[in-house]
């Protein structure tokens, strides 16, 4: 059997096996000492950024691939611009979600649903940035709307290590960096495994996820193809 | 209603250490990241079927 048909079955058992243990981890692991309970919500909301950075990542790779061999290589071309567009919708369903636990978090811990501080800010705008690239896919009709959206998704990536370095160029209500922060930073050992394998399942989700998305925009390309190649043959 | 309560008895609560607030908030947010995140699923799965059914019909 072809590996990629093993994958195919394999991973989604994976995949929510990995969400059922994190899920599992996140509940039973000791209440965080300053936060108590609600301190549960980094199990969710770190993830969710490490995937959507992970999701934009493969959206940039992606829109300059298919810069690089659009010409080249036509149809290597549409898979990269598949992957693109899959990937960034992906990416902003995690950002959504990024923003949501946050707000909630922040709700009971600081007692504000939102403010405009430097981290809450760039990720709202690198949200609508993602945003606008997906309505601009489908707004534009033609031949140059893959470059046109290609180029944007260059741009757009431009604010994700932006995003990232906030809190470090910045103090403002975002808390100081937990992870990477220097001395100082990091949380307890035994709840480590928490984030750590709620990282893994909800990468593994927006990967499971993408992939189904990817083979339905390839099947709408060759739709595209075939009704093209139809009326071509009409009017020859 | 008796769904959220069992949902909410799910995720660990201590009166002594956790205001009310913060465990609806709790409850709140994990339950959105499913909720949205199987949304999200139904519409690519969606999107997928459709696809393959207008291929079909060629």
């Amino acid at each position: 059997m072809h590996p990629f048909r093993v994958l195919r079955w394999t991973w989604p058992a994976i995949t929510l096996g990995l969400l059922g243990y994190g899920l599992h981890v996140a509940l039973s692991v000791p209440a965080d000492a300053d936060q108590a309970n609600v301190g549960r919500i980094l199990y969710y909301h770190v993830p969710t950024w490490v995937a959507m950075s992970f999701c934009f990542l493969v959206n940039l790779i992606c829109s300059i691939a298919y810069l690089a061999t659009r010409v080249r290589s036509p149809e290597f071309s549409l898979q990269a611009d598949a992957l693109a567009v899959s990937s960034a919708e992906m990416g902003v369903v995690f950002c959504f979600l990024g923003m949501a636990t946050g707000s909630l978090w922040g709700r009971a811990v600081w007692g504000i649903w939102w403010t405009w501080d430097a981290r809450l800010t760039a990720t709202l705008v690198l949200w609508l940035i993602y945003l606008a690239y997906l309505v601009l896919r489908h707004v534009v009709v033609g031949g140059g709307m893959r470059t046109l959206a290609a180029v944007v998704a260059i741009f757009a990536y431009c604010d994700v290590p932006l995003v990232y370095m906030t809190t470090r160029w910045w103090r403002t209500q975002h808390p100081a960096p937990v992870f990477f922060g220097g001395p100082g930073s990091g949380i307890a050992p035994n709840l480590l495994p928490a984030v750590q394998w709620n990282i893994f399942a909800w990468l593994a989700w927006g990967i499971l996820v993408v992939g189904i998305r990817f083979a339905a925009e390839r099947r709408r390309q060759a739709n595209e193809q075939q009704a093209a190649a139809q009326v071509f043959e009409i009017t020859a | 209603m008796s769904h959220i309560a069992v949902l909410a008895s799910l995720f660990p609560y201590d009166p002594n250490i956790d205001s009310a607030l913060a465990h609806r908030h709790l409850v709140i947010a994990y339950s959105l990241v499913w909720i949205v995140q199987c949304g999200y699923l139904l519409y690519v799965g969606k999107k997928w079927f459709s696809a393959r059914a207008s291929g079909q019909d060629r």
